[in-house]
């Protein structure tokens, strides 16, 4: 296997397969509740999108401090 | 009188409080003048320098407190989702306590890569050029697992206050309501029984996790690499993990015997519960030292110059006053870990708790210690280099220690600090 490969086997194949698991329980798991599922994984996604758009403010505020 | 004593600590707030937010605040804010300082004038205020020419270490106290705060991270969520998977509810108690622990000291992790970066104001690029890179940089896994890990850790703890929000919601600081209105967005009580199903699978989850990065995407980052000796070892992996999770353990101890002693609750965390963090404490310490005899014993014996030259700095030469140190502290916490285990020493909750902040201590240094030896002893034929951490260093690195108990103060002001269910 190539370097260029690897990582994402090793990530997105092996070491996320346990959230993928979790996602899996969490819409078909007893007791089913779709709604609830969606709420809860919500939280999750917002602060996925939070972190995300944090990490591109600290930079862009950082842009105005280093020279 | 139960839901009374849990809500004191957020009602009540005594001088000691605000003493200790003030000096806390203080370092926390010594840290960003220091960090604008580095910022405006560069890497160049660090002790930080290129490694082989440049005789220097690129990597030092930042990147070596990151390890530490991954590590200590790792104990709180595993520690509050074996409570939860193994029904351990001797230990409910302190489950809270470690989620928060993790969380924050995540937060100070990704601070410490932060200030590690020489352009930190390109960070965002790692973003953009994400495709490109994730297929052949451990960097970027690195990022990617713990964005996802804190993102679960952050959630995991939110979702498991719901009802305990929600029950309380009327006697909580009226200054805090937005936050409480967020936690309880789309709240009712019939979630419960699919919130408890949730929460199970993502405690499972966390737990593979943790041993995933603990174990292997953070020592990747070092054991990955062919070109630094010292790193490049399939022992990383263990040695990581093992590491994490004894350095994760104590500064739990350590946590739990402050909040247990400021807020008066000796009856509510009983002493039978550090006795119980201490034991796989002692398995933990004993398994780290046994690793470090294998590395240190395979390189002296017929490792390649390179590995032998660092070998020699860690046990006899430069770094051995800081390696002994490492290992004599280890040593005498398992020995007394251990008589206390076996009944040959009363047990004590405070000497235990002080067995712990020596292991926390020894095992930041011992995280320095992996980090610099390799690039002051390169494998090409360059001089010794030297590594001497400039007061920016030193103030960043205890600012973030300040900043992390302050936020731990400021969370226990916000949100009850242990499980309403405990209590029930």
């Amino acid at each position: 296997m190539t370097h260029a490969a690897i990582g994402l086997v090793v990530i997105f194949g092996i070491v996320l397969l346990p959230v993928y698991l979790f996602l899996l329980a969490a819409f078909f798991g007893k007791p089913r509740a779709p709604g609830v599922a969606i709420l809860m994984l919500g939280l999750p996604a917002g602060l996925l999108a939070l972190s995300l758009a944090g990490m591109w403010l600290l930079g862009s505020a950082l842009s105005l401090v280093v020279p | 009188m139960e839901t009374e004593k849990l809500l004191k600590p957020i009602r009540e707030t005594g001088i000691g409080f605000y003493a200790a937010a003030g000096a806390l605040s203080v370092v926390a804010l010594w840290m960003l003048a220091a960090w604008l300082y580095q910022l405006r004038n560069g890497l160049i205020v660090t002790g930080l320098r290129d490694w082989g020419v440049g005789y220097g270490a690129p990597w030092g106290v930042y990147i070596a407190t990151f390890v530490w705060y991954i590590g200590i991270a790792h104990g709180g969520i595993a520690i509050s989702a074996a409570i939860r998977l193994l029904r351990l509810e001797a230990y409910k108690p302190i489950a809270r306590i470690a989620e928060v622990v993790t969380v924050i000291s995540l937060m100070m992790a990704g601070a410490n890569i932060t200030f590690d970066i020489g352009r930190p104001d390109r960070i965002f690029n790692m973003i953009v050029n994400y495709w490109s890179r994730v297929g052949h940089s451990p960097l970027v896994w690195d990022v990617t697992v713990i964005l996802i890990y804190m993102v679960l850790s952050i959630s995991y703890l939110v979702i498991s206050m719901r009802d305990d929000i929600a029950a309380l919601r009327r006697r909580l600081p009226r200054l805090f309501a937005p936050l409480y209105a967020l936690v309880l967005f789309g709240y009712h009580p019939e979630e419960r029984e699919k919130r408890e199903q949730m929460l199970w699978w993502l405690a499972l989850a966390l737990i593979c996790l943790m041993t995933l990065l603990s174990g292997g995407v953070v020592p990747w980052l070092f054991g990955l690499m062919v070109s630094q000796a010292g790193w490049f070892s399939a022992l990383q992996g263990p040695y990581f993990l093992i590491g994490a999770l004894a350095s994760a353990i104590a500064a739990i101890i350590v946590v739990v015997f402050l909040v247990r002693r400021v807020l008066g609750w000796e009856k509510e965390i009983s002493a039978e519960v550090f006795s119980g963090l201490s034991k796989p404490l002692a398995v933990l310490l004993i398994a780290y030292l046994y690793l470090v005899l294998q590395e240190q014993l395979t390189i002296l014996y017929a490792g390649p110059p390179a590995e032998q030259s660092i070998s020699h700095a860690l046990l006899f030469g430069h770094f051995a006053p800081l390696f002994w140190m490492v290992i004599g502290v280890m040593a005498v916490s398992v020995a007394y870990l251990g008589l206390q285990w076996l009944g040959a020493l009363p047990p004590s909750v405070g000497r235990t708790a002080i067995a712990a902040a020596g292991v926390v201590a020894a095992l930041w240094v011992k995280r320095v210690l992996i980090v610099v030896p390799t690039f002051l002893y390169p494998r090409l034929p360059y001089p010794t280099g030297i590594y001497v951490p400039t007061w920016v260093e030193w103030s960043l690195f205890l600012g973030t220690v300040a900043l992390a108990v302050l936020l731990f103060m400021g969370f226990s002001k916000m949100f009850p600090l242990m499980e309403m269910e405990v209590r029930r």
